[in-house]
């Protein structure tokens, strides 16, 4: 699976190569370019979905432990650690939620996903074939060789008394020769482009067809996740800092550096309860947009495979657009995922202009 | 006629139903761990089972990303065999060429004087 780095890169090299033209080498080699950015990013998707899932037994198994624990803990209810059964016993509790249902269901959830990630990742490789396609000289080839095939003729020639090969007859042989390769190559770039551009449609059509189960799954894996957080926030462990913060930003205010946030914080047991309230109740963004960024990215690629066979010149706009949208979104999905990044050092003091 | 669609919509209002009522049965729990941990195995088993109807609905697409597995993977294969085979075309050319050089370079022997693969030079003229 692509990372977002990698994407990222091929998105440079795709605004690189711009408008090409339509159905020769360079018109397929920025197609088969566009086609390997486009799968790379799908590919990073379905990936970041499956490991999200993935993510998610971990969230509910603390969740359902936590909850239970709660209530454990008197005296006919110690909490232990000997593995020989009882409700508030750990091993045991850890040894149930190991194989139930939830934990074994999100498993296999990520593993179809993932399977899905497969698919995508081959028709990428389908198109480095197409690349490695455009990049192959035939008509160089075929002339060189023609070329050397051309003295040996000659030594035959001679031979046998005939003379070498009148030049025009050799150069009209090269000629004829790398154009027959020209056409013969063309013609397997732009079929190649059907085949990839059938698979391209087939691909977004399963995309589309799964757009409500992973719809229904995103709402299921909200839930598991608001849980989660319902559980850290009765610990303690909601972090008023960060939406407090997100507040300040998003409104008209000035801006005030985290050591003021903080200090009010500490003085304002409101200020805090309304920051980790806004905390809690922020909902997930749902990932059901990078799925319609996905299927965005594949009209795009779509279209381009039309402009190339129909050789018009292709215009990656759509294309760089779509891709860096998924990007993004992608991105944004990790960073979820992410552990928080540490506070950013102290501003250096005021007192002049950066050099 | 119970439809896969059907059948996943019974698992979504079970699951709804159960993680609606979770939080008034854990409060009437309270402290007793083993009725916490019924209320929390009542649910686990709704959201196991919504789950499961779930993985069944990816799963029973799957044939169709197989097939686009195989269809890429054909694809791939065939661009691939077709560049090698053109660019053999190319190597069949060579090769007769070479052939032809190999050809002519046997006559040139032959017709070298003293060569003992061919006829013996007619004798100079005496001076």
């Amino acid at each position: 699976m692509a990372s977002v780095a990698r994407i990222a890169s091929a998105l440079a090299i795709l605004a690189g190569l711009g408008a090409c033209a339509s159905a020769d080498r360079d018109g397929a080699r920025t197609l088969a370019t566009a086609g390997v950015t486009a799968t790379g990013a799908i590919s990073a998707e379905v990936g970041a979905r499956a490991d999200r899932l993935a993510a998610k037994a971990l969230v509910y198994n603390f969740d359902h432990a936590y909850t239970l624990m709660r209530s454990c803990g008197g005296p006919n209810d110690p909490i232990t650690n000997t593995g020989r059964g009882g409700t508030c016993d750990i091993i045991s509790t850890a040894e149930q939620l190991r194989d139930d249902g939830v934990s074994r269901n999100l498993a296999r959830l990520a593993h179809i996903v993932r399977l899905r990630a497969r698919a995508v990742d081959q028709l990428a490789a389908a198109y480095r074939a197409l690349a490695a396609e455009a990049d192959y000289d035939a008509r160089g080839d075929f002339e060189t060789k023609i070329g050397q095939a051309t003295q040996g003729v000659n030594t035959l020639a001679g031979a046998v008394g005939l003379g070498p090969l009148p030049a025009i007859a050799t150069t009209g042989a090269r000629i004829l020769g790398g154009q027959l390769a020209t056409n013969a190559q063309q013609r397997r770039l732009v079929g190649g482009s059907a085949r990839l551009q059938a698979i391209a449609i087939h691909l977004r059509e399963a995309l589309a067809k799964e757009q409500v189960l992973h719809a229904q799954l995103d709402a299921v894996a909200s839930s598991i996740e608001a849980d989660g957080r319902r559980s850290l926030a009765i610990a303690g462990l909601i972090e008023p800092l960060p939406s407090l913060r997100q507040v300040v930003t998003s409104s008209a205010f000035p801006a005030t550096d985290d050591s003021a946030l903080q200090s009010a914080l500490g003085r304002d047991p409101a200020l805090n309860a309304a920051a980790q309230v806004a905390a809690l109740a922020a909902r997930p963004d749902p990932s059901a947009p990078a799925l319609e960024a996905a299927i965005a990215v594949l009209d795009a690629l779509i279209a381009d495979h039309r402009d190339f066979e129909a050789r018009r010149t292709l215009s990656l706009a759509d294309l760089t657009a779509s891709v860096a949208r998924l990007t993004e979104l992608i991105a944004a999905a990790k960073a979820d995922l992410a552990p928080p990044a540490p506070p950013a050092p102290p501003a250096p003091a005021a007192g002049g202009n950066a050099p | 006629m119970t439809t896969g669609k059907d059948v996943l919509e019974i698992a979504l209002r079970n699951f709804e139903q159960a993680r609606d009522g979770k939080q008034a049965d854990l409060d009437a729990a309270e402290g007793k761990p083993a009725l916490v941990k019924a209320v929390l195995d009542n649910y686990g088993a709704a959201l196991a089972t919504y789950l499961e109807t779930l993985a069944d609905a990816f799963q029973a697409a799957t044939g169709n990303w197989d097939q686009l597995f195989k269809d890429a993977t054909d694809a791939e294969k065939a661009l691939t065999d077709a560049r090698a085979k053109a660019a053999a075309i190319g190597d069949t050319i060579v090769a007769m060429g070479e052939l032809s050089d190999a050809v002519g370079k046997l006559v040139e022997a032959v017709k070298k004087p003293g060569s003992s693969a061919g006829p013996a030079p007619p004798a100079p003229p005496p001076s």
